[in-house]
């Protein structure tokens, strides 16, 4: 049997503005599986960093958890102070950024502020800390570590850099690594050893990840299963397989579609229509109706969420299983 | 393939960035050689590529030719005239034929300028003087972009990244320029809204019979939309093909390790890839030899002393890489990491 390591339920995060409250993320629930890599997918806007930041308690100000509820074995997230939220952070959950140059402290050693976390969760001594964060950087792949301790930051390059914040969330051993954009800011032949050494730190440590991209080229790579979001809700989930091999949602074709392919030849690449509607103006109905080559009198109103042959589909065309009604 | 004109033409292109120093900070301590010694072609109405990693100097070869940064060495030829020579008012007039699209939609487009304002800009530059005529070429190049008549008067705040791209053509477009050089155009777009762009750049090309030289880390972008690609490492052009040449069979191993790096498209299409260690080394201490060779998994020992120069190995594609040019091709075969 498989075991949750992570479950979301109806979350629903937003803004409130003087009372009127404005989703971001718009009820989504999901669980993760131990082991398992995990996809969340979509554009700018689309709620998926917003998600992340919600399952680290790191909402920006002026965001609010409105409903719903993030759950970790016998934790419930909704309940937790500031307290709760330090112990569980770096230690259960701990998460990696997109920019390796702003989220790494410039004025601090790389050692010290790898000792930083461990010394936050765990009752040792300083020089057992440091022990383990030089551990830490050999099981990333940093060369010199002994040295590399003993830097600053902005002697290190970007991958170089991202390495250390692999060190840092995962020298307290989590659960769980959340992964946002972890190599969009990389060259892709950085972008490929920086792939390469989560995939191997996974097996090694038997950790389940969250991978937040924008790339459907990593999600093929690295991704067990994928969840697509549109507008602040999921439109589609599906073994990565599936979604690739028999893509349902009208929004994941049309981001497939328009993906530039090396192996094929095409004048011109087909696209979808439109923008993402702003949160505060979402359409009534099915909120990617506007741009939708298969829009039809039922998308007035909000399909839920189909199940088909394993994936899940927010889109009336599945209303009746998997009998695609072709318009 | 029908032989034609050259429109641009570099040749051993260079520019060194000083780095200052010393008590005072005064003195030249040692120079960036953002590009050493760059030559291409580009031919009327093509798409010529440049990709390479942050840094390979891509970018500063765009700026470079449009003289945005003034050459340190080297001859640029724009119809057959050496532009590296000509003065400031000339090189001015110049760019009414040679027009550059940015990266960044958001820091390109003065956020207290009307939408009319910076499409109409360059007319004026170009002592366009008959406001009627002005007026018309700015709604005649708002329809070919598509933005309507309403947005011209509303400011790029008011606008989404794609649709801030399309006033940096418009604006690129508006002086009827024969190249463009595009960098980084569509970046900073997300996927469905960068297809939209690239669209619209090629029905422009063949509208106006567009020459592009177009700059990218993108390398499936680059595939799509280029005729011709050369792939930049370290201030140096490392290969030069025709882009299903290049994408079929890379020479240079650098370009075999950046195409092998492309995330697959497909999850059960495993690829072999080839992880290159280690990162870009810095343009202002450059390997002695070939720069690519610490990170050459081809490596030979000449490779570490003898810099290599970009030669033709067959027509239309040209490598800088040593084994390509002793006749030692075989023995550079298999071999991955």
């Amino acid at each position: 049997m498989v075991q949750k390591v992570l479950e979301v339920e109806k979350l629903k995060v937003g803004i409130n503005d003087d009372g009127r409250k404005i989703a971001i993320v718009n009820g989504i629930s999901f669980t993760l599986e131990k082991g398992e890599t995990l996809g969340i997918v979509g554009e700018s806007g689309c709620g998926k960093s917003m998600t992340s930041l919600s399952l680290m308690g790191l909402l920006p100000p002026g965001v609010e958890w409105l409903e719903g509820d993030i759950q970790t074995h016998d934790l419930h997230f909704k309940k937790f102070n500031k307290q709760d939220w330090r112990k569980v952070r770096g230690k259960r959950i701990a998460m990696i950024f997109q920019e390796p140059m702003s989220s790494l402290n410039p004025v601090y050693t790389i050692g010290k502020q790898i000792m930083e976390m461990i010394l936050s969760h765990e009752h040792v001594s300083k020089q057992q800390a440091r022990d383990r964060a030089l551990e830490m950087l050999k099981l990333v792949g940093i060369p010199r570590p002994e040295q590399v301790l003993d830097e600053y930051p902005y002697q290190l390059s970007g991958g170089m850099r991202q390495r250390v914040m692999i060190a840092i969330a995962l020298s307290c051993n989590p659960e769980i690594l959340i992964a946002d954009e972890p190599t969009t800011a990389l060259d892709v032949t950085i972008q490929a050893q920086i792939l390469e050494l989560m995939k191997k730190l996974q097996e090694q440590l038997h950790m389940s990840i969250v991978l937040i991209t924008h790339d459907l080229g990593v999600v093929a790579e690295m991704c067990n299963r994928v969840i697509v979001m549109y507008a602040g809700e999921i439109v589609e989930e599906a073994k990565v397989v599936d979604l690739f091999d028999e893509t349902k949602h009208p929004y994941t074709k049309g981001l497939l579609a328009s993906l530039p392919d090396i192996a094929d030849e095409k004048e011109y690449l087909s696209s979808i229509p439109g923008i993402v509607p702003a949160p505060e103006n979402m359409p009534s109905g099915c909120r990617f109706a506007p741009r939708c080559p298969n829009v039809h009198q039922r998308c007035m109103e909000a399909p839920p969420l189909f199940d088909v042959k394993g994936s899940k589909v927010k889109c009336w065309l599945y209303e009746h299983g998997d009998s695609e009604v072709v318009m | 393939m029908e032989i034609k004109e050259s429109l641009l033409r570099v040749e051993n292109l260079k520019k060194y960035f000083p780095v200052k120093g010393g008590i005072l900070g005064r003195k030249e301590i040692k120079q960036i050689k953002a590009i050493d010694g760059v030559s291409f072609d580009v031919q009327q109405g093509e798409t010529f590529g440049i990709v390479g990693e942050s840094g390979c100097g891509k970018s500063t070869t765009g700026r470079t030719i449009l003289r945005l940064l003034e050459p340190t060495e080297g001859k640029i030829f724009f119809q057959g005239k050496n532009i590296a020579e000509l003065n400031k008012s000339e090189m001015r007039k110049l760019r009414k034929d040679i027009q550059i699209i940015f990266q960044d939609p958001f820091a390109s487009l003065n956020p207290r300028m009307k939408v009319r304002e910076i499409i109409e800009e360059p007319l004026i530059n170009f002592e366009v003087t008959d406001r009627s005529e002005r007026e018309k070429r700015v709604l005649e190049v708002a329809d070919q972009v598509g933005l309507t008549k309403a947005q011209l008067s509303r400011f790029p705040h008011a606008f989404s990244g794609g649709q801030r791209q399309r006033i940096g053509i418009a604006r690129a477009l508006i002086s009827k320029p024969k190249l463009i050089i595009a960098d980084e155009p569509v970046s900073a777009l997300d996927v469905s809204i960068q297809s939209q762009v690239l669209n619209l750049m090629r029905d422009l090309q063949k509208e106006f019979g567009l020459t592009y030289i177009f700059i990218s880390h993108d390398l499936s972008v680059v595939k799509h939309f280029c005729d011709r690609i050369g792939v930049m490492y370290l201030g140096k052009m490392v290969e030069i093909a025709g882009k299903n040449r290049l994408y079929e069979k890379p020479l240079h191993p650098y370009a075999e390790a950046l195409l092998s790096a492309l995330p697959s498209s497909h999850p059960l299409q495993k690829k072999q890839r080839i992880i290159l260690s280690g990162d870009v080394p810095s343009p202002s201490n450059p390997p002695n030899g070939c720069t690519f060779h610490p990170r050459c998994f081809k490596c030979m020992d000449m490779c570490k002393t003898v810099n290599p120069t970009l030669q033709p190995v067959s027509d239309q594609h040209s490598v800088s890489c040593h084994l390509y040019h002793l006749g030692q091709e075989q023995s550079a075969a298999g071999e991955l990491i």
